[in-house]
C-alpha cells in the first residue's frame, strides 16, 4: 500500500471516529432567560363551541369567560458552549440529549385576581375580589386558579410564541345588573404586579 | 340426569340398529367441512339502544368455517369440531352509527366531540367478528348418495363490546359534561348449546354437498354503565343498559365434506 493510500485511511477512520461521536454527541444547554412583562385582558363569549373573543361586548352571563395573555420578554443570559466538532450534532431522541436550549424564568405568577367593578350579587359588591368564580378550563377538567398557577411550567423549551395565554371561565353568573367591568391583577414573584382591565360588557 | 342419559344411550342404539343394515362397506373416519352461511336471529340481542353501536356483533351475520372436521371412530358415530367466524357489514360502520345516534340525542342541547373503541374497520378472515366454537357428538346415516349427521354441540360463542365516550359543551354555558359508556368486560364470551342437521349430497368418492342447518341457545349477562358527569359540580347521573337475554339463533348454511381415511367397517 503506498503512502497516499495510508494517509486516506487514517483520514477516513478520523472522519468514521468523528461521525459516530457526533451522532451521540449531546450539546450542552445553552440557557436563557426571560420576564413576565405585560399583561392584556379580553372577554370572552363561550357560547359557541369554543370560546371566541367578544366583539361587542353583550354576552350570555353563563357564557362568560375572560383571556388573559402575558407577555413575555426575552433576556438573554447565554452560556456559549466550548466543545468544538467538524460536524453537527445529530441530537436524536435515542442519546437521551437534553434539550438544546432552555428559557428560566426571572420572574413566575404567584396570584391572580380578579376583581368587579361593579356589583356583582349581595355578597360581592364592586371593587370586591370575584376569583373564586372565575376557573380554568383545560383538558376536559377545571382547575381553580390556585391550583392552576401551582402547576404552570415556567420552563419553555422555545420562543417562538413568547405569549402566555389563558382562559378564565366565569362559573356563577352575577346576580346583580347587566353591566359588568373586571380588573385582573397578577402578582410575580419579583414584587411587580401586572394590571388590566377588560372592556365594559353586557352580560345577560 | 342418569335417566336422560340412558334414555338417549338407548335411543343411539336403537337408531343405530335399525339402520345399520343399510350402511356402506367402508366409512371415512375424517370429514373436513369447509362451509358459509347466514345466522338468523330467532331473538334478538340488539334492541335499538345507542350502546348497540359499541358491539362487535350483529343480530343478522353471516359466517364461515375457518376450521370443521367430524373424526368418526366407529361407522356411525364421530365427534364435530367446528370454528366459526362471523361478520356483518353493519359491524364496520358502529362507530360512524355511535356518532350518528349521540348527535341525534345531544346535539341539539350541546357541542359534542365523540370518541369509541368501536371502531371495527379491520377485517379479519381468521377471526372474523363473532367467533364461535363447537364440539359434539355426530351421528351418521348414509345411504350410497346421501349422508345425514344430526348432531349435538356444544361450545362458546364471543364478541367485543367497547366503550364510548363523548365531551359534551352546552350550548350557550360554561358548562362541560363528560358521557361515558362501558361494558366492562371484554370479550364476551357465552357458553352455547346447538343442535344441528347436516344434509349431504354425494358429488364423488370423496366430495359431498352438504345443506347444514343449526339451531343454538345462549345466555348473555352484557350490562353497560352509562355515566354522565358535569366537570365543574362533579355530579354524576348513572345509568344501566342491560343486555341479559336468552339468544336463540338459526344458522342456516352450504358447504362441502370432503372424505379423507376411508376404512373397513366392522
Amino acid at each position: 500500500m503506498d503512502r497516499i493510500a495510508k494517509i486516506a485511511l487514517i483520514i477516513m477512520f478520523a472522519f468514521l471516529l468523528e461521525l459516530v461521536n457526533s451522532c451521540c454527541d449531546c450539546p450542552e444547554t445553552k440557557y436563557f432567560y426571560y420576564s413576565n412583562c405585560s399583561l392584556t385582558v379580553k372577554n370572552l363569549d363561550n357560547s359557541g363551541k369554543e370560546p371566541i373573543i367578544s366583539q361587542n361586548n353583550i354576552i350570555p352571563k353563563e357564557a362568560f369567560g375572560i383571556r388573559i395573555s402575558i407577555g413575555r420578554s426575552e433576556n438573554v443570559c447565554e452560556v456559549k458552549s466550548n466543545s468544538f466538532s467538524l460536524m453537527q450534532s445529530a441530537y436524536g431522541y435515542d442519546c437521551f440529549c437534553p434539550s438544546e436550549f432552555e428559557w428560566l424564568p426571572l420572574d413566575s405568577i404567584v396570584s391572580v385576581n380578579v376583581i368587579t367593578d361593579y356589583d356583582f350579587n349581595s355578597e360581592h359588591e364592586a371593587g370586591t375580589d370575584v376569583s373564586e368564580y372565575f376557573f380554568v378550563y383545560g383538558g376536559g377538567e377545571f382547575a381553580a386558579i390556585d391550583e392552576y398557577i401551582g402547576v404552570l411550567k415556567n420552563i419553555l423549551y422555545d420562543f417562538n410564541n413568547p405569549e402566555f395565554m389563558f382562559d378564565l371561565l366565569l362559573m356563577t353568573p352575577p346576580t346583580m345588573g347587566t353591566v359588568h367591568q373586571f380588573d385582573v391583577n397578577i402578582e410575580l414573584s419579583d414584587g411587580r404586579i401586572l394590571n388590566a382591565q377588560t372592556e365594559t360588557m353586557e352580560l345577560n | 340426569m342418569k335417566k336422560v342419559i340412558i334414555i338417549v344411550v338407548l335411543f343411539l342404539n336403537l337408531w343405530n340398529s335399525i339402520f345399520s343394515q343399510e350402511s356402506s362397506n367402508t366409512y371415512s373416519k375424517w370429514y373436513v367441512k369447509p362451509a358459509f352461511g347466514l345466522n338468523i336471529p330467532l331473538t334478538k340481542l340488539l334492541s335499538g339502544e345507542i350502546t348497540d353501536n359499541l358491539f362487535e356483533y350483529s343480530d343478522n351475520s353471516i359466517y364461515w368455517q375457518i376450521l370443521s372436521a367430524n373424526y368418526f371412530f366407529s361407522a356411525k358415530w364421530g365427534i364435530e369440531f367446528t370454528y366459526q367466524a362471523g361478520y356483518s357489514q353493519r359491524i364496520s360502520s358502529r362507530f360512524e352509527s355511535f356518532k350518528g345516534k349521540i348527535e341525534e340525542e345531544f346535539g341539539d342541547k350541546y357541542f359534542v366531540s365523540i370518541s369509541s373503541g368501536a371502531e371495527y374497520n379491520n377485517f379479519s378472515i381468521i377471526g372474523g367478528s363473532i367467533e364461535r366454537g363447537y364440539l359434539g357428538l355426530v351421528y351418521r346415516y348414509e345411504k350410497p348418495n346421501y349422508v345425514f349427521l344430526p348432531k349435538l354441540l356444544i361450545g362458546v360463542t364471543s364478541f367485543y363490546t367497547d366503550w364510548g365516550s363523548a365531551h359534551l359543551k352546552e350550548k350557550g354555558s360554561n358548562t362541560f359534561y363528560k358521557l361515558f359508556y362501558n361494558s366492562g368486560e371484554r370479550p364476551n364470551d357465552h357458553y352455547i348449546i346447538a343442535p344441528s342437521f347436516t344434509f349431504g349430497y354425494r358429488l364423488n368418492r370423496r366430495l359431498i354437498a352438504n345443506f347444514d342447518l343449526l339451531y343454538s341457545c345462549y345466555k348473555t349477562d352484557i350490562e353497560f354503565v352509562k355515566e354522565m358527569r358535569n366537570t365543574f359540580t362533579e355530579e354524576i347521573a348513572i345509568e344501566t343498559i342491560d343486555y341479559k337475554k336468552n339468544i336463540h339463533t338459526l344458522s342456516v348454511g352450504f358447504g362441502l365434506i370432503i372424505e379423507l381415511k376411508p376404512a373397513t367397517s366392522q
